[in-house]
């Protein structure tokens, strides 16, 4: 067992307001270093999870372990995390310097030390010419990258940002992305961010935890999230997906009055399933191909930049295909056209 | 695994550790639970149990209240407080909704002096509104005539006086719910093609209907309960309060004074609970998104709002004028030369160190008074675990609401007075004068606090917290400076009402510790009513002086040192 220690070990960990649970039982690991995202659906406990991390809420069960020692008995100031909220929180009634130095004041550190951290955080978050603005005088970027510097200056081991980018338009939001990881990955801090957005955790995230209904999904780098779903919620939640319910056959699933090919030899005759195709998957084209299952007719298409998305209505079901600049030209993908719907049976996921 | 070598329990956790701060809270929020143990609820045990028993101190049941009952006198009573009380209300609503709107409404010219000038009952005590009535309309009133031979001293000039110091509390708990409107609403009334009546009462009257309900409770209760106008103004038209008052201070009756405490303080009661559920609904139709409402000149509307807002501040300068005259008229009605006489206060017992215990009292409930109520809001808002103590204080500081200031006084007479009482030694201090008025104004500026800070961002003390800054540096740097136009805001409504009220105290006080406001009552009893106008104009100056430099304040020193608040991003 030569593995290193994971530098943060949840174990069990299980909280409930009143009676109802909010984590049932959640545990995993984080390496020092890791950029993690908890993402899942509005009231999956992902929040609860956070605060449960930074001491500010207290789990009723499980441990936390931080290089091997426990914390989960510890109060916010005596664990070493800093946290970033949503609404930033920032202090309104002091400059952006002071709101910096506010932990490090309250540590008696001289004076020269603070204002020498200060600076340097200040100059890390690019504020410079700010240091003695009011919050209300900066824009949501800026605050955003206010907050950070106040919570770098306590310089823990873990940070915590809970939904730090969502108050903000997307166009901020994407670069302040860009800058976060690369600010992350300069300093090797530890972090958890937690998202609703699945576009941001995949493009920010070493690995996702994918909550729903206080319990963990799924654990895993964004590929394998979204090429290697767990289960059916998973292929559901991130990116698009065509999933429908059917009963296994020998040569493939009887989805309606379809018969999608696929491997189905992992599991029993007539077993009911769900099937899993990627809209980037699904094969148009205007002749009966080798792969094609389904005759169906385009109902929409969206023009989405470098690809474009169809769906259509085939065997009394909704499919979504994405098809690119090529393919579109070649088979004049127009609302109701009726084309042939086909796959790689490599391609269909199923689940239980 | 590493985690092998922490096997996890199979039982709980290590028990959790409390932040030191968390600590310090929840002995706050013990001291504040005593503090209202001692303030309210053992006074009020004590004042429940003296009416079950007979003067010897021996049980009686309900006997006395049999006794009461029988008397006749409390049917009269209760009958009369019931009648102004209801009188009082159904004159001043409307009005107060009229002029509420007006000033929310409607696009008249002056506005800013209409609203400075609603204010300024606040500052006159009640009684001189009844002075300056009797001035008027008395034996020797200079619109006697007006009467039409019917006499001022009764049920009219208690409603009269009433009227005019209800009618600002009135206005503006209706001015609220008639300023937080949605725009929208109105715009899409409109769209939908309804008439200036359709919108008045589809979206104008359920959105201020709880602010009117509130409004006409809350002058039902300040009346049925008061005590100041009826004294000096009633006659012999018997009202609860004043009866309390004869049988205690005039008789020596304390059981038959608790007794009739009882009877106020049930309507008071119940006025509270519906109270309590008009907020909770009213609260639950405010939303944080509403757009503020723009009001479009309209000739007729604005013109009749202005009539009816300059007359009522004409009636109010005209009282306020008939006292200030009042107060420097040699003798009324037959020398009517101005002098300063009447203000050298040449009688027994009576004198500016009324005026200077006025102002001693004041100071103390208004600065201590504004320090524990925002912390005890502070303890009931803020803390982030969830203590079954916070939910009883959160009810529990809201309860002198609904206990009327004589009945208050009277119980805490009785539980520092009897016998080996634990607050013994406070009797013939200014300290009981100051606890009991502060336990009495408590409710309002609590609720002032607490909608501070609710505004205040949530996160704020879990930032301190994660950034291992103990409560209290996070609460005195960012939390009382945000707070601070809200703190002023409280210190003023505390000194303007320890100034003007004395229900609280008019049991409590000794020679030494007479206000002005107990004096000007003395002063009235002995038929001097010229030197009792000026010993409450001295309440006036005071309370006007104080008001003006608080506006000073807020409009001057705040902005300056609340930048934050101003600067906003470009």
């Amino acid at each position: 067992m030569s593995e290193p220690a994971a530098f943060l070990q949840v174990r069990g960990l299980v909280k409930r307001i009143g009676a109802t649970p909010v984590l049932r039982e959640v545990s995993f690991d984080i390496a020092e270093g890791e950029f993690v995202c908890f993402l899942g659906p509005s009231g999956c406990g992902k929040t609860t999870l956070l605060l449960c991390l930074a001491g500010l809420e207290q789990a009723d069960g499980g441990q936390i372990l931080e290089r091997g020692q426990p914390v989960g008995h510890l109060p916010p100031s005596q664990r070493d995390v800093g946290i970033v909220f949503q609404s930033y929180a920032l202090f309104p009634n002091l400059t952006v310097a002071d709101n910096v130095a506010f932990g490090l004041v309250s540590q008696r550190q001289p004076r020269a030390a603070i204002d020498k951290t200060v600076a340097e955080l200040i100059a890390l978050l690019s504020l410079q010419g700010h240091e003695h603005k009011f919050p209300s005088q900066l824009s949501g970027g800026q605050q955003q990258r206010v907050a950070l510097a106040r919570s770098l200056a306590m310089s823990p081991s873990l940070l915590l940002l809970d939904e730090p980018l969502s108050a903000l338009d997307a166009q901020v939001r994407t670069r302040l992305r860009g800058e976060l990881r690369e600010l992350q990955t300069r300093l090797g801090l530890t972090t958890i961010m937690v998202t609703h957005d699945q576009e941001e955790a995949q493009s920010l995230s070493d690995r996702i935890v994918l909550m729903n209904h206080g319990c963990i999904e799924q654990i895993g780098t964004p590929w394998e999230i979204y090429n290697r779903p767990a289960s059916a919620f998973v292929a559901d939640f991130i990116g698009t997906a065509n999933l429908h319910a059917g009963v296994a056959q020998a040569d493939g699933v009887r989805v309606g009055d379809l018969l999608i090919p696929c491997a189905t030899a992992a599991h029993g005759h007539e077993q009911a399933l769900r099937a899993l195709i990627r809209p980037e998957d699904l094969e148009l084209s205007g002749t009966r191909g080798g792969r094609s299952f389904a005759q169906g007719e385009v109902h929409q298409v969206e023009h989405l930049g470098a690809i474009v998305r169809a769906h259509l209505q085939a065997g009394g079901l909704r499919w979504v295909a994405d098809v690119g600049k090529k393919d579109y030209a070649l088979h004049r993908i127009a609302v109701g056209e009726r084309l042939w719907i086909g796959c790689d049976p490599a391609a269909v996921t199923l689940f239980k | 695994m590493n985690a092998l070598a922490h096997p996890v329990a199979a039982g709980r956790p290590v028990r959790a550790q409390r932040e030191a701060s968390d600590r310090l809270l929840l002995g706050g929020l013990g001291l504040y639970a005593l503090a209202v143990l001692a303030c309210v609820f053992a006074p009020m045990a004590t004042l429940l149990q003296r009416s079950v028993l007979d003067a010897k101190g021996g049980w009686v049941g309900l006997a006395n209240y049999q006794k009461y009952v029988e008397s006749g006198q409390f049917l009269a009573s209760l009958g009369h407080s019931s009648a102004v009380a209801l009188g009082t209300a159904l004159l001043v609503v409307p009005m107060a909704f009229a002029y509420a709107y007006a000033l929310g409404r409607s696009c008249m010219p002056g506005k800013g002096l209409f609203r400075a000038a609603v204010y300024l009952p606040l500052l006159i005590p009640g009684i001189l509104k009844a002075i300056a009535l009797i001035y008027l309309f008395g034996n020797q009133g200079l619109l006697k005539s007006w009467m039409f031979g019917g006499s001022i001293y009764g049920p009219l000039g208690v409603v009269a006086a009433s009227v005019m110091w209800t009618f600002p509390h009135a206005v503006l708990i209706i001015l609220v719910s008639l300023v937080n409107a949605d725009r929208r609403l109105y715009q899409a009334a409109e769209v939908l093609q309804a008439g200036p009546w359709r919108s008045f009462w589809h979206v104008t009257w359920p959105a201020c209907r709880y602010g009117v309900v509130t409004a006409f409770l809350s002058v039902f209760v300040m009346v049925f309960t008061d005590f100041g106008i009826a004294k000096v103004i009633g006659g012999n038209y018997n009202l609860l309060a004043t009866d309390i008052y004869k049988e205690v201070v005039g008789l020596q009756n304390f059981e038959m004074g608790a007794v009739i405490s009882v009877v106020l303080l049930l309507p008071a009661l119940a006025v509270f609970v519906l109270e309590r559920q008009a907020a909770g609904r009213q609260s639950a139709q405010l939303t944080g998104r509403s757009l503020p409402l723009q009001v479009k000149p309209h000739a007729a509307r604005d013109t009749a709002c202005l009539l009816f807002c300059s007359l009522v501040v004409g009636a109010i300068a005209v009282v306020l004028g008939m006292a200030q005259f009042a107060a420097l008229v040699k003798f009324w009605p037959y020398n009517l030369s101005l002098s300063l006489a009447n203000y050298s206060f040449n009688m027994e017992g009576v004198g500016y160190i009324n005026f200077w215990n006025s102002l001693t009292l004041s100071l103390w409930v208004a600065t201590l008074g504004t320090a524990l109520v925002f912390v005890g809001a502070y303890l009931v808002e803020k803390p982030r675990f969830d203590a079954p103590l916070r939910k009883a204080l959160q009810l529990a500081l809201l309860l002198p609401m609904a206990i009327p200031g004589l009945v208050l006084g009277l119980a805490t007479l009785m539980f520092v007075n009897q016998p080996g009482s634990p607050a013994g030694w406070l009797y013939g201090g200014m300290a009981l004068l100051v606890v009991s008025t502060l336990t009495h104004l408590y409710s309002v500026p609590h609720l002032t606090a607490l909608t501070a800070l609710k505004a205040l961002d949530r996160e704020i003390e879990r930032v301190g917290l994660s950034l291992r800054v103990p409560v209290w540096r996070t609460f005195w740097h960012v939390t009382v400076p945000t707070c601070a136009p809200a703190l002023l805001d409280i210190w003023l409504y505390l000194f303007l009402r320890a100034m003007t009220t004395l229900s609280a105290i008019i049991f409590l006080y000794t020679s030494q510790t007479k206000v002005a406001a107990i004096a000007v009552i003395h002063v009235d009893e002995t038929g001097a009513t010229a030197s009792a106008a000026a010993m409450a104009m001295l309440i006036v100056y005071a309370c006007l002086v104080v008001r003006l430099a608080h506006h000073a304040l807020s409009e001057r020193l705040l902005p300056r040192w609340q930048r934050w608040r101003m600067a906003v991003h470009a």
